[in-house]
């Protein structure tokens, strides 16, 4: 299979999920509860109230066409108005969403960066201390939740050692800089603000190190024992045969076929860091789609929920498009087998 | 005569089929103790669920499970009285670790309990039919969810419905079937050219023998293997909905309710969400441990 004919068939694929994906929560946030303005505005709201507000937002009509104005709204990137705060459900998530993929993304550097890191120290020195850590570091990673590190985080690195600030974005007295991206970090630097920049950096350190610690040690643990799999091949015995030094053959050599499964799994740590940001944001009071998604959760406000999950699962999937297609890029092998599992 | 010799035949090949299955349950446990770590998360694993089947007998203050006050002793550090201390209403934080416990288990148990059938079903059946409209269906379906993560698909489910315990299950067991489904249908769909499939094909044995008596057989290890460490990760998806306050409600015992409701008192009465912290992170241990060690002794590579 060419690559092209790869990625065009995978992008269907993933249009296919995305629309079954949408009324799953369709059926979720409409069929499920019956009313949803009744829901939202509460038993002893007046029925002609309740009535009114149905019409304004469609819900008197039949399911299926419910569906398709659903459906062309948020295609239009419109997600209808909130039935709890009656504000428009886009602007809301457009103005929480960066701070939450600011997060997202800098722990994912974390992640990849210290993973991949940690995995070669541990091939490197094996069976010594180092790699003993890096494997006691690699468990504790799996079985820890994402609330414990970062509430463990805060403890002793915010109130014990006093080395981070452990809430918010900005430190107080420094003004925000105008929003382009709405990524404090990036904004500041296409500003030249280099004093709200170092500022927003750490703050969005602990957060970010307590929301990348899964994925890190998960990463940790896959480069470890693909790289000692590699390390065992033909291949590197002959180079080292021709007296490659051994630097050049760790890195050149043996580090990027290595990568193939660490970069397989990115796309599933993406999610796993996606949604791990609900629990972290919750202990760091980051203004991010969080609190807006667990508000509108509480208030039964089905109609941002069913946009918050949606908006989620279009990340995901289309961050997993991109991994795949890096994935087919890196190994050929990939693109020849039919791809029976989907995403 | 003939039929005395049959059954001192039969008794024979009972006993030596008995020996084997000796031999065989020995070899297992000499693998599964080979490595140190999975002894480890078996004694872990036993200890949590004695403790907690037995909590109201082994817990230094019983009734401080539940809507419990007494604010004379609210917030005391942990002392030979209270081992890990009291909250912010008075009551003892190791009684309500262990009958945390509880609820931790019977989520787990519940939650893979319930979905992990119908994710079987679904991916034997899909597999039984690779490559037909069945597969397709199945498989994509299993697709769309696994295309959220599974703790935001949760909450979803949870915002249309009370927020309690057992609605926090359902909303969990609902999510989880598919990676059961995917885990079976990468094995059966892998069978289908064996030879003993096509023999029973052959020899006329129905759809469902073939896909319950020949394929699933084939599957158990790894069926059981991610049992045990799915465990692990429900008990962590159903303490992160407690946390945010979406799973289980006062005044009931939960490890992620006590975190979110200490985290409000740090740093300084820090044991308060620092216990049942580290609690969760030793409960999770022990069924990844042991789920690892399940997985080196039956040779299971697909998990």
């Amino acid at each position: 299979m060419k690559l092209s004919t790869f990625i065009a068939r995978r992008l269907v694929l993933s249009l296919g999920v995305l629309l079954g994906l949408s009324i799953l929560i369709f059926i979720i946030a409409r069929v499920v509860p019956g009313d949803p303005v009744r829901l939202a505005l509460g038993a002893r709201a007046p029925q002609d109230v309740v009535e009114r507000v149905s019409a304004e937002m469609h819900l008197d009509k039949p399911y299926p066409t419910q569906y398709f104005i659903w459906l062309k709204g948020v295609v239009q990137g419109d997600f209808g108005t909130s039935l709890y705060t009656r504000r428009n459900v886009s602007e809301d998530i457009k103005a929480f969403l960066p701070a939450t993929l600011e997060l997202a993304l800098f722990a994912g550097l974390l992640m990849t960066f210290f993973g991949i890191l940690l995995g070669v120290l541990s091939v490197q020195k094996k069976n010594s201390w180092v790699d003993n850590i890096v494997r006691m570091i690699s468990y504790l990673g799996v079985v820890t939740p994402a609330f414990v590190f970062a509430i463990l985080f805060v403890l002793l690195f915010g109130y014990l050692l006093s080395a981070f600030p452990v809430s918010g974005r900005l430190a107080e007295g420094i003004t925000s800089p105008p929003t382009i991206t709405g990524m404090i970090t990036i904004d500041s630097l296409m500003t030249g603000n280099f004093k709200a920049f170092f500022s927003a950096l750490t703050h969005l350190f602990l957060p970010a190190m307590a929301l990348s610690m899964a994925g890190l040690s998960q990463q940790a643990r896959i480069a470890r024992s693909s790289m000692s799999d590699n390390l065992q091949k033909d291949y590197i015995l002959a180079h080292r045969a021709c007296g490659l030094p051994e630097r050049k053959i760790m890195f050149k050599y043996l580090l990027k076929p290595s990568l193939i499964p660490t970069v397989s799994i990115l796309g599933l740590d993406f999610a796993a860091l996606l949604s791990n940001a609900f629990l972290v944001e919750m202990v760091f009071n980051w203004p991010g789609i969080s609190r807006y998604g667990v508000n509108a959760i509480l208030t039964k406000d089905l109609n941002a929920v069913a946009a918050v999950v949606m908006i989620l699962g279009i990340t995901f999937v289309s961050i997993n498009i991109v991994v795949d297609i890096i994935v087919a890029y890196l190994d050929p092998r990939i693109r020849m087998r039919r791809d029976r599992t989907g995403a | 005569m003939l039929s005395s010799s049959n059954t001192a035949e039969t008794a024979a090949i009972k006993e030596n089929l008995w020996q084997v299955r000796k031999d065989n349950l020995r070899r297992s446990w000499y693998k599964f103790t080979g490595n140190r770590l999975s002894i480890v998360g078996l004694i872990i694993v036993i200890t949590v669920i004695l403790l907690a089947l037995f909590a109201p007998w082994v817990t230094p203050y019983p009734e401080h499970r539940g809507a419990f006050v007494d604010f004379n002793n609210a917030m005391q550090a942990p002392s030979t009285e209270n081992l890990l201390g009291t909250d912010a209403v008075g009551r003892d934080i190791l009684t309500r670790i262990i009958f945390g416990f509880r609820f931790s288990l019977i989520m787990g148990f519940v939650v893979i309990g319930l979905a992990a059938p119908p994710g079987i079903i679904a991916g034997l059946v899909a597999g039984y039919f690779r490559d037909t409209w069945i597969d397709t269906l199945i498989m994509r379906i299993t697709d769309i969810f696994l295309a959220v993560p599974p703790l935001i698909l949760a909450m979803a489910i949870t915002a249309v419905l009370p927020p309690n315990v057992f609605y926090a299950m359902l909303a969990v067991t609902l999510m989880w079937w598919p990676w059961y489904a995917r885990l079976v249908y990468g094995i059966s769909s892998s069978l289908q050219n064996e030879f003993f499939v096509q023999a029973a094909q052959i020899t006329g044995a129905s759809r469902a023998y073939i896909i319950f008596k020949e394929i699933l057989p084939n599957c158990i290890s790894a069926i059981f293997t991610k049992m045990t460490l799915d465990l692990g990760i429900v008990i962590i998806i159903a303490s992160s909905l407690s946390f945010v306050g979406l799973g289980a409600q006062p005044p009931t015992p939960d490890l992620g309710t006590m975190v979110a409701d200490g985290a409000k008192y740090m740093p300084d009465q820090w044991w308060m969400t620092v216990c049942p912290a580290l609690a969760i992170v030793i409960i999770v241990l022990g069924f990844n441990l042991l789920g690892d060690g399940l997985r080196d002794m039956l040779a299971v590579e697909e998990v």
